[in-house]
């Protein structure tokens, strides 16, 4: 009786957890869609100012329907009812959704996969910006190598040797190739 | 045309394309084996590294990249349940279900000559069909290029979604997006914020890397957690056996074949749809449909037959065109553009040689996949358990490499980088990323034949009806988006929850 009562209460737990996370993604949505929403509206009246040339855009008319702004216009204020319908028909729960079809949505019995979590987010997050901070300082291959041995090490992949193979072999060989197979010099160091 | 055919075989059997076109299969096939590696991020990773060979060498090996990912995605759907790409994802329930019952190497093996004869049908469509369509492209004015380019726009969002509203609003971003830079008629700047590396536009290549490559490193990273991948023992299949089986199902590989270059052949759909589409048919037209999703053979074979065969069918609206069939088709111009080649009805005209080695090209990758194939079968297992934080934080170096590589610029690594965020949080919000790379591509075809459009009509937009193409086409794109709305509307999902019920 105990067994089933904590399997009970265990399944109404989750269930909680899932409406929780559904409600969370609605919020998002919304917010992303009020976001998009008023920038491109906003960008919309104000189009004429980040356009430049008007007057050689259209050789041979002074016809407002072909200036150069009124594409545009018209794309920005389409993003914007788009994104006003999405965020009113996402509160109201109007449109109806359809699996993706994606990669990551059919990789959803992967064994190697769990939910992601806040603190790994915020540190693939500081990572990028910490690479792309570190590129013209300390060059591609100390900060790639660097990324291949920190990022293996956050996510909790724990064999040395292969991270310190990989992380040493991998920029050196994709430096030298890019550099004598397609003449690109990738990013060196300004640090020293 | 007999010196044509006779230079591109002369063309395609030089050494160097021969080891372009077997290094593109491999390096796919591998790509599309790796779990969350696809066809279409091997393609962006990849492209730029191409700007640096000839053309010939540079495009056959990007083809044969994308015939052998879209192979190789079926690797890892039939062993593990996980397909490799999107477009693999209706082998899953067959090929794994065959792996349970100890066939991994039959179904593998279906799905290597099931992908050669669906890739085969659809070169054959190509070569067959893209003159035609070519004398038919050179009539085709701004009008009916605006009209095209709008229908492609319709299905992109009303297809690879997971709804249709939220695909509306990516391609609205893509359009958005394509707004930045050079004023295409005028040659002002726009929309660039006062930043300089911003007036040439953003590239098609550093935004597919950051939304498919730099997306696709974030999250595997994001969600991997140590597991136990358990590759099961694959026996080797047996070819005569293999044939034979096919050409038992011949005409459910003969309808999947069409099914997939007839969807190949539309601007904006591609292999995400064409194989589920034939799985679909496949099982209608079974005389045991019971057997599906319990390891029915047919059930490989139809999917794999259709997403190899909208490989060479999605060429015909790329190449003669110059409107993208689907993602990897539209990286795909954008590298043609690169070498100096516009796709158009004009590249045929011009660049006969050209066209015609890769028409060769395409046939002998189609054989290197079958060698190619057969061969990863013995090294799947091993294939796939390379671990992932090693695997995906080595392609995020690719990533930057890559992107770098093109302009030599920080500034589009750091676009890449920031494309990666977007991707990432789109996929997190299940806002589809496809028809956002769709319609950032079309949207610069769009605003061009758009404006041209109204200036020969001095600003009318009668030529749409006037123009029997243009007429046609805008008559197919209102149905469309009519069979979208209705079947977004709750009346439709009514219908729909009581046939269920039913």
């Amino acid at each position: 009786m105990g067994g089933r009562a904590r399997s009970f209460a265990r399944g109404r737990g989750r269930e909680l957890m899932d409406s929780v996370d559904q409600l969370r993604a609605k919020i998002a949505m919304i917010a992303l869609c009020v976001v998009i929403a008023t920038g491109a509206g906003w960008l919309a009246f104000n189009i004429d100012a980040f356009v430049s040339g008007w007057a050689f855009a259209m050789p041979g008319t002074t016809d407002a329907a072909l200036a150069p702004a009124t594409f545009p216009r018209m794309i920005l204020w389409l993003v914007a009812l788009v994104a006003l319908a999405n965020s009113i028909g996402e509160a109201i729960g109007f449109f109806k959704h359809r699996p993706c079809g994606s990669t990551s949505d059919a990789m959803s019995n992967d064994l190697e996969r769990g939910p992601l979590t806040a603190v790994r987010a915020a540190g693939i997050l500081a990572g990028v910006v910490l690479y792309l901070w570190s590129l013209p300082v300390f060059g591609f291959i100390v900060t790639s190598t660097s990324a291949i041995v920190l990022g293996s090490r956050i996510v909790g992949y724990r064999r040395w040797p292969v991270i310190i193979a990989t992380a040493v072999i991998l920029p050196s060989i994709t430096w030298y190739s890019f550099r004598y197979g397609m003449k690109v010099i990738l990013p060196e160091a300004s640090a020293w | 045309m007999t010196e044509d055919i006779l230079a591109a075989l002369s063309n395609v059997s030089s050494p160097t394309v021969l080891l372009a076109i077997l290094i593109g299969v491999v390096v796919g096939v591998t790509i599309g084996a790796l779990p969350g590696l696809s066809a279409t991020m091997g393609m962006a990773i990849f492209a730029p590294t191409t700007f640096f060979l000839p053309p010939i060498e540079g495009i056959s090996f990007l083809l044969a990249l994308y015939k052998g990912g879209t192979f190789g995605g079926s690797i890892t759907a039939v062993l593990i349940g996980t397909p490799g790409t999107a477009s693999n994802a209706a082998t899953v329930a067959d090929g794994y279900a065959m792996t349970r019952q100890g066939k991994a190497g039959r179904a593998l093996g279906l799905s290597v000559w099931g992908s050669v004869v669906g890739d085969g049908i659809g070169c054959i469509v190509l070569v067959l069909c893209a003159p035609m369509v070519a004398s038919f492209a050179l009539k085709v004015g701004n009008a009916e290029k605006f009209a095209i380019t709008l229908m492609s726009l319709t299905l992109v969002a009303y297809v690879s979604g997971n709804s249709l509203m939220r695909g509306l609003l990516a391609a609205g971003l893509g359009l958005a997006l394509c707004l930045i830079g050079t004023d295409p008629i005028g040659g002002a700047d726009r929309l660039t914020f006062g930043i300089r590396e911003l007036s040439a536009g953003i590239g098609v290549i550093p935004l597919a890397i950051g939304l498919f490559g730099m997306a696709e490193v974030m999250d595997q990273l994001g969600r991997w957690r140590q597991g136990s991948l358990i590759v099961p023992v694959v026996d080797r299949p047996r070819i005569p056996d293999i044939l034979g089986r096919i050409w038992y199902y011949r005409r459910t590989v003969t309808m999947s074949a069409l099914i997939g270059a007839v969807i190949g052949a539309l601007p904006g759909i591609g292999a995400e749809t064409s194989n589920w589409v034939a799985y679909g048919f496949a099982k209608r037209v079974s005389p045991n449909p019971e057997r599906f999703g319990h390891g029915a053979e047919d059930g490989v074979i139809a999917p794999e037959v259709a997403c190899n065969a909208t490989c060479g069918a999605a060429m015909i609206p790329t190449l003669i065109f110059g409107i993208p069939g689907d993602i990897v088709t539209s990286i795909l111009m954008g590298a043609l553009i690169a070498q100096g080649l516009q796709p158009g009805p004009t590249l045929i005209t011009e660049n006969r040689d050209l066209f015609y080695t890769l028409y060769a090209g395409l046939f002998v990758s189609m054989v290197m996949m079958a060698f190619v194939g057969l061969i990863a079968i013995r090294f799947a297992s091993r294939i796939i358990l390379i671990p992932r934080p090693i695997l995906f934080t080595s392609v995020a170096v690719m990533c930057v490499a890559g992107t770098y590589a093109i302009n030599t610029r920080l500034f589009d690594v750091g676009m890449m980088m920031l494309f990666g965020v977007v991707g990432w949080a789109l996929r997190l919000l299940r806002i589809p990323i496809a028809p956002l790379v769709l319609a950032f591509v079309l949207g610069r075809i769009l605003e061009d034949s758009f404006r041209r459009m109204l200036i020969q009509s001095g600003g009318s937009f009668s030529p749409l009806w006037d123009r029997p193409i243009a007429l046609g086409v805008t008559l197919v794109t209102v149905a469309v988006i009519a069979a979208a709305l209705w079947t977004a509307s709750p009346l439709a999902r009514k219908r729909t929850l009581a046939i269920s019920q039913d």
